[in-house]
């Protein structure tokens, strides 16, 4: 596998960790004969389909299904359950840590959570689906590849919201996919750090003026903080805040990373308290610790055919036609 | 305390009049659950089209620089009255609910205090 690795197309998003590190022994059994774009949801079907239990563990994240049915989806992407409880102030760190550490296999973290009140199922139940969906998109994305199914595996949050068909996650990443597209069609801000540009160089900014969550990002955006990584701290959707800086590009709000110094990508930021580890006899948990900085990446999957320019008369005629034609 | 199954299912009963209802994330135009519809109603259609409306709504009073929140949207077609009901709580922000309703049958006000209801509900 060694070789095919080094062939292995660039990831869509730049600076996702190209993969999750396999863990010991065990067999790659989903590896056999899927290869090529869509690979993830390709093995993904095939396990659905045949009402499948367990994790599957990709380059990108890692899906847990039940039933052949999804339950929990998590990549080191997309900002967790337990950042995003923290971020809409339902839980201390230290409330989230304690569940982890102390709730039981049985119940899990999000039972526990419901058990000792500190969250309503109802809250429990968005936040969770909001997460699946989140970290779906990330797991599912065209070059993202299988690494190995483990039968049995599950989460340890414990059933939290009810079943989602493969089908329809794989569906939403699709459609999440043309919105990023028709939003803004390079994907040179997704990796990048986010660069707000100054009142004075925005031009017709009164006409085309950011929502309250794009102004969110502009003020997190420090000219250093990846869109990833705006999410971690906001403990927003990695997908919305990925949206939400295209829009901002095609408004000529952020500056264009110039392609000739491809930035180094940092690794997605890390949650405040150490990555929720899985049920036994699970293996260590899909959300590693550090992941490894990916190389400057190469651009992957379907590509317009010009790239944005570095030079700003170029990059403003650009801009203009994606304006005129989102409004088509 | 509900789940978001049964918060669905009380808009449909407790609400006169409701053609479908629909959870929607508005960062995605994704729809969490729906429930009712029907081949002239598609629910998920209707998710992803009015987030627009209320992405449109929110950029519009930044613009005028209003700084109050959206409680509610109301669309009054010729048949039917839909509603988009933002949620409050704080899990709940970036969600919308939206409701159509048959205008022959619903009492729109009654409607509003029972979304209202159901939406708190949801997240005590």
């Amino acid at each position: 596998m060694t070789g095919a690795e080094a062939a292995r197309p660039a990831l869509a998003v730049r600076g996702l960790p190209r993969r999750i590190p396999a863990r010991g022994g065990a067999q790659a059994q989903v590896r056999a004969g899927v290869v090529g774009a869509y690979a993830f949801t390709a093995a993904l079907a095939r396990l659905a389909e045949a009402r499948a239990s367990g994790a599957l563990y990709g380059s990108a994240g890692a899906v847990y299904l039940r039933d052949g049915a999804i339950v929990h989806a998590e990549s080191p992407c997309a900002p967790d359950l337990g950042v995003r409880l923290m971020a809409c102030g339902l839980l201390s760190p230290d409330q989230w840590r304690e569940a982890v550490t102390t709730a039981s296999a049985e119940r899990g973290v999000g039972g526990h959570l419901v058990d000792t009140g500190r969250v309503a199922r109802g809250e429990l139940e968005l936040c969770h689906l909001l997460a699946l969906f989140d970290a779906a998109y990330f797991t599912l994305l065209p070059d993202s590849e299988p690494d190995r199914f483990q039968p049995g595996a599950t989460s340890r949050l414990g059933p939290i919201s009810r079943a989602v068909p493969a089908q329809r996650v794989a569906r939403e990443a699709q459609r999440r996919r043309a919105q990023l597209e028709r939003a803004w069609p390079w994907d040179d801000t997704d990796a990048g750090p986010v660069v707000p540009r100054s009142e004075g160089e925005v031009r017709g900014g009164r006409a085309r003026a950011p929502t309250p969550g794009q102004l969110a990002v502009l003020a997190a955006a420090d000219g250093s903080r990846t869109p990833v990584q705006i999410a971690w701290h906001l403990g927003r959707s990695a997908f919305a805040t990925l949206l939400d800086v295209r829009r901002l590009a095609a408004t000529g709000r952020i500056s264009m990373p110039v392609r000739a110094q491809a930035p180094a990508v940092p690794a997605p930021a890390r949650p405040v308290v150490p990555p929720v580890p899985p049920a036994p006899p699970a293996p260590p948990a899909p959300v590693v610790p550090p992941v490894p900085v990916p190389p400057p990446p190469a651009h992957g999957g379907p590509q317009p055919a010009v790239p944005p320019s570095s030079d700003p008369s170029v990059a403003l005629l650009l801009r203009l036609r994606a304006a005129l034609e989102a409004h088509l | 305390m509900a789940n978001t199954e049964t918060a669905l299912k009380d808009v449909m009963t407790s609400i006169e009049g409701v053609l479908g209802v629909a959870l929607v994330d508005y960062g995605s135009g994704m729809a969490l659950g729906t429930l009712g519809g029907s081949k002239d109603l598609d629910l998920t259609v209707a998710a992803a089209g009015n987030t627009d409306v209320v992405r449109a709504k929110m950029r519009t009073m930044e613009m005028l620089n209003l700084k109050e929140h959206i409680e509610d949207i109301l669309i009054t077609l010729n048949t039917q009255i839909h509603m988009i009901r933002l949620l409050t709580g704080r899990s709940g922000k970036g969600l919308f609910l939206y409701v159509a309703l048959d205008k022959d049958r619903a009492n729109l006000a009654m409607a509003r205090h029972q979304l209202r209801r159901i939406e708190a509900d949801l997240e005590v």
